[in-house]
């Protein structure tokens, strides 16, 4: 019985010191990535958190942004069964609005044997470096208009936390 | 009546067989299970009193003959679309070991055997390619929405997907064996047959260390799945590729100690990229009374798609787990698990954590109790804090009684709450004969 009460206590500690204590929030999240000049590569768009999410829209109020003067964008895909429905991009202004969801299913933590995870990733969007060497960029979305649960309702959610792309010598 | 005695004996012996593969006394030569399983989803939870309701039934029936070294297993799976899923299942062992499974299915799943387990090939595909399974077949996940994503690679008539045919010789304490697979990746009527084989061999040391090596042509580590893909829909014997080529080897070592420590190491080395693909290492070594376990697992090293560091320490009746996952690969470890286990004769509990960086948090608390013929599983999972952002609450029970070469029953009542509403519910019941 001590063990057991030593250990919640060390998991009420752990809790503690990492600050996740009632800091419930589903979250999007854009990945990072370094990109030489003139080089392509995917950054990921990922959910955090994911109460079995179905879909999510960013636009008509919301934008994905980004410097177009370093990157430009060249396309969406969904992944882990999410289907980008729609797209826009535009690489003059630099930003992105899309629509995308999982017609066959909806996305949870995965707590399987061995594993832990709780990012998963949605949306893969490719991207080419425009920019000088060390120039970077933020990818900051501004707004989710719509984010669901597998029954349509609307998945209570923090602010997005944005994404970096940054320039490195080839 | 000395012709009748013996006949008698022999009858006798025959229907009181000891099978060594099965580890069951068998009181009849002709065994089985039949298990029916109803499950009810609300179609619009927790919005109305009075619901419509999503229903999937599903019957298993397993029968296995047994005759001196020979078994007969038959697999057939129903569901209201009719059969779903058959296999045939052939073994036979004496001085050289035979099994055949030849397998009949409307559909065929090629999964990889990374964590994640990716879908790699699938026959019909309504755009299965590239989804994890383990998002499906989890803790988490409704066995309704596995069924739901499979439900359009069931509507064709069952035609044969697979022959696995495994050979197995002893000679001398090194095991060798052979196994066979043939794929049938096309459409109905239009059959599509891709073959590979996998050759193994392996023995244990005098100082008790195994060795294995495994060589793959046309074939690769991984499994495939059938049907609605369930537990016994699932072969792990590799997942066969197009074009005959060589594709892998693996080298697996286990319990080598040195100096008191335990090591363990899987290396496989892929043909077709010409470098090595996974490195798995685990050392066990025990420190004043506690066992410590570190396990690496590193995944796709041309690109890592994954790497956990893990630590397990026994301490008298608690085990716990402390491990460091990036599922990305890059050495960054956004993700990490502790969890700890305890158990009283037939009451278990665990608690467990999963953090992942900046503000994931899954705590899951899973409570076992075993007291025959009662059986009770109860999960809650709280996403986003510590007993706190309830998400799940799953409950099985069951009642049973049973034992070797006696009828036996199994009613069992399993459900899953998901936040506010209920995911499904689910009665089932299982008769062996």
């Amino acid at each position: 019985m001590r063990l057991v009460t030593l250990s919640l206590a060390l998991l009420v500690v752990v809790a503690a010191l990492t600050g996740c204590e009632g800091s419930y929030r589903t979250r999007v999240t854009v990945g990072t990535l370094t990109l030489p000049s003139g080089g392509t590569g995917v950054v990921r768009i990922n959910i955090l958190n994911p109460p079995d999410a179905k879909a999510i829209q960013v636009g008509p109020t919301g934008f994905l942004t980004f410097d177009p003067s370093v990157i430009q964008v060249i396309g969406l895909t969904g992944v882990n069964g999410f289907t980008v429905f729609g797209s826009t991009i535009n690489n003059a202004m630099g930003w992105v609005q899309f629509a995308a969801s999982f017609p066959g299913g909806s996305i949870r933590p995965i707590i399987a044997a061995g594993l832990g995870v709780l990012e998963i990733p949605i949306i893969e969007m490719t991207v080419q470096a425009v920019g000088a060497v060390g120039a970077q960029t933020a990818l900051t979305i501004t707004a989710v208009d719509l984010f669901t649960d597998r029954v349509g309702q609307p998945v209570p959610m923090g602010p997005p936390l944005p994404g970096q792309v940054v320039i490195a010598a080839p | 009546m000395k012709k009748l005695v013996c006949v008698a004996l022999v009858v006798l012996s025959q229907l009181i067989t000891w099978n060594p593969e099965l580890s069951t006394v068998l009181a009849a030569p002709v065994s089985g299970e039949i298990t029916v399983a109803i499950f009810f989803e609300p179609l619009n939870p927790g919005q109305t009193k009075i619901d419509q309701i999503n229903v999937d039934a599903e019957t298993t029936l397993q029968l296995g003959l047994f005759i001196s070294g020979l078994a007969l297993n038959s697999t057939s799976v129903f569901s209201f679309q009719g059969a779903e899923f058959q296999a045939f299942e052939m073994y036979a062992g004496m001085v050289i070991s035979f099994r055949n499974v030849v397998i009949f299915a409307p559909n065929i799943l090629e999964v990889d055997d990374d964590p994640f387990w990716t879908v790699q090939f699938a026959q019909p595909d309504p755009g299965l390619v590239g989804v994890s399974l383990r998002m499906f077949i989890d803790e988490l996940a409704s066995p309704l929405d596995l069924a739901k994503l499979l439900a359009p690679t069931l509507n064709t008539p069952l035609e044969f997907r697979k022959l696995i045919s495994q050979m197995g010789v002893n000679v001398y304490g090194v095991k060798f064996s052979i196994t066979m697979l043939i794929a049938n990746f096309g459409i109905t009527n239009q059959p599509d047959m891709h073959s590979g084989f996998i050759f193994e061999a392996g023995g244990v040391t005098l100082g008790g260390a195994e060795v294995i090596s495994q060589t793959y042509i046309g074939a690769r580590q991984g499994w495939e799945c059938f049907g609605e893909c369930k537990a016994l829909e699932r072969y792990f014997e590799g997942r066969v590729v197009p074009g005959f080529e060589f594709q892998e080897e693996k080298l697996i070592i286990r319990n080598l100690t040195l100096a008191g420590v335990t090591l363990g190491a899987e290396f496989a080395f892929d043909f077709t990229t010409i470098e090595l693909s996974q490195i798995v290492l685990s050392l066990r070594i025990s420190v004043l009374g506690a066992v410590v376990q570190q396990k690496i697992v590193l995944n796709d090293l041309a690109t890592p798609s994954f790497v956990s560091f893990g630590w397990t320490v026994q301490l008298g009746e608690g085990l716990f787990e402390i491990e460091f996952i990036d599922p990305n690969g890059l050495f960054q470890f956004p993700a990490k698990r502790f969890s700890f286990f305890v158990q009283w004769e037939g009451i278990s509990f665990k608690d467990e954590l999963v953090i992942q960086d900046p503000v994931g948090l899954l705590h899951t608390l899973e409570v076992t109790a075993e007291f025959d013929p009662f059986r009770f599983r109860s999960q809650t999972a709280f996403l986003g804090g510590l007993i706190n952002g309830f998400y799940n609450q799953k409950v099985e029970m069951s009642w049973g009684f049973g034992g070797p070469g006696a009828w036996a029953w199994l009613v069992t009542i399993e459900a899953q709450l998901r936040r506010e509403y209920l995911l499904y519910i689910s009665p089932s019941m299982s008769v062996k004969f």
